[in-house]
């Protein structure tokens, strides 16, 4: 291959890539536009990019995770030979349905705030009566917080009235994060004020 | 209020001294946020999924049990990837030798009336089969950084940064992964 036709190929890589300057770029188009062969070339390898992202990402999905090892479980395993934790998922999503299962099942139910969440039996489950619609926001989680980096659970009560005259409440969660240089310690949290 | 970040900050310095410190709810968060690089890792070496998940663990597994061991907690990211690398080249000797095994067995004759089929156009699915076994078939050293590229969507510098190499090195590895590949799939895609 000639010096030209690496430089060429430098170009049509970094061009796939996005890590073209605009001058690098222009000269890349006028080289396609001149040479058949060339843009032949480059289309391949658009092509087969796009193949390789579909083929990869359909091997690693996103929603897919390593089951985290339980610490001590993982020592005794790497001294001891591997063994597959593939059905925790599984086990733990069933048992959280059977959970929801029963807890629907048993209509009005106690929140564990001590307010009274009571299911109306005509509507969806997702929907409850709730006492008080302005409660502030609730961290969830609270225990991990990394001097830096702090990630919270938010649930928001939003209550609803209906036509039956019923407040009804619906929930939401958010999960945001925030983060901070290691000399500013002073940002405030919803929950540093609860 | 998010304060804005320096450019030397790396939010996961914190969470790697907690998990320093034994704190498990920091390692669950810090494998949430960095699991897919490491699968993609390992399956840059791999170049298939079969043990993925299980070299994913052992992987996570070692990095409870050696964090301590990582004096400069900037550099995780090295030290993370070869952590990653070095589980990935030991689970893919293993397999090779299983491999070598099974070549070695007597392999029955072909069919007399076998006849190879006639070349024809391949459909998008068997497109991308035979994308993915052209970058199994690459050799590790080059489809390391292009696994990391095409998964991940890493630049250059991300992936120099991670595998501890220069940004040329990089890019010369993409261009000659991408050159391999298409001279393999020349007249199928």
């Amino acid at each position: 291959m000639t010096g030209h036709d690496e430089r060429i190929e430098s170009l049509m890589n970094r061009s796939l890539d996005g890590d073209l300057s605009e001058p690098e770029q222009l000269e890349l188009d006028r080289t396609l536009i001149r040479s058949p062969d060339v843009r032949r070339e480059y289309e391949q390898m658009r092509r087969i990019d796009n193949l390789a992202v579909e083929a990869l990402r359909a091997m690693v999905p996103e929603d897919q995770m390593t089951t985290v090892p339980n610490p001590e479980a993982g020592a005794r395993r790497s001294q001891g030979g591997a063994r597959k934790l593939w059905w925790l998922l599984p086990a733990a999503a069933a048992a959280g349905l059977v959970v929801l299962a029963l807890l629907s099942a048993r209509g009005p139910a106690n929140r564990p705030d001590g307010g009274v969440a009571v299911s109306n039996d005509n509507a969806a489950p997702a929907l409850r009566v709730v006492e008080d619609a302005n409660r502030p926001l609730q961290p969830v989680r609270p225990g991990y917080r990394p001097r830096l980096t702090d990630r919270d659970l938010d649930r928001n009560w939003i209550g609803i009235k209906g036509d039956d005259g019923r407040i009804y409440w619906i929930k939401t969660d958010r999960v945001r994060t925030l983060e901070r240089p290691r000399d500013a310690g002073k940002v405030k949290l919803v929950s540093d004020n609860l | 209020m998010t304060m804005p970040l320096t450019a030397e900050y790396d939010a996961d310095i914190p969470v790697i001294e907690a998990i320093q410190q034994g704190d498990r709810d920091a390692f669950a968060d810090f494998v949430w946020a960095h699991d897919r690089w490491v699968r993609g890792m390992v399956l840059g070496v791999l170049g298939d999924r079969d043990a993925v998940d299980d070299v994913a663990q052992q992987v996570w597994a070692a990095v409870w049990i050696r964090i301590g061991e990582l004096r400069d907690t900037r550099r995780w990211r090295p030290w993370l990837y070869r952590l990653a690398h070095n589980a990935a080249i030991d689970a893919h000797r293993t397999r090779v030798r299983r491999r070598v095994m099974i070549a070695s067995a007597p392999v029955p004759p072909p069919a007399k009336n076998g006849t190879p089929a006639p070349p024809q156009q391949l459909s998008d699915a068997e497109q991308r089969k035979a994308v993915m076994m052209a970058i199994q078939a690459l050799p590790i050293l080059y489809r390391e950084p292009f696994v990391l590229r095409h998964l991940l969507d890493w630049s250059y510098r991300q992936i120099g940064e991670a595998m501890d190499l220069p940004v040329d090195t990089v890019e010369t590895r993409l261009v000659r992964a991408r050159r391999m590949l298409r001279e393999m799939l020349d007249g199928k895609v």
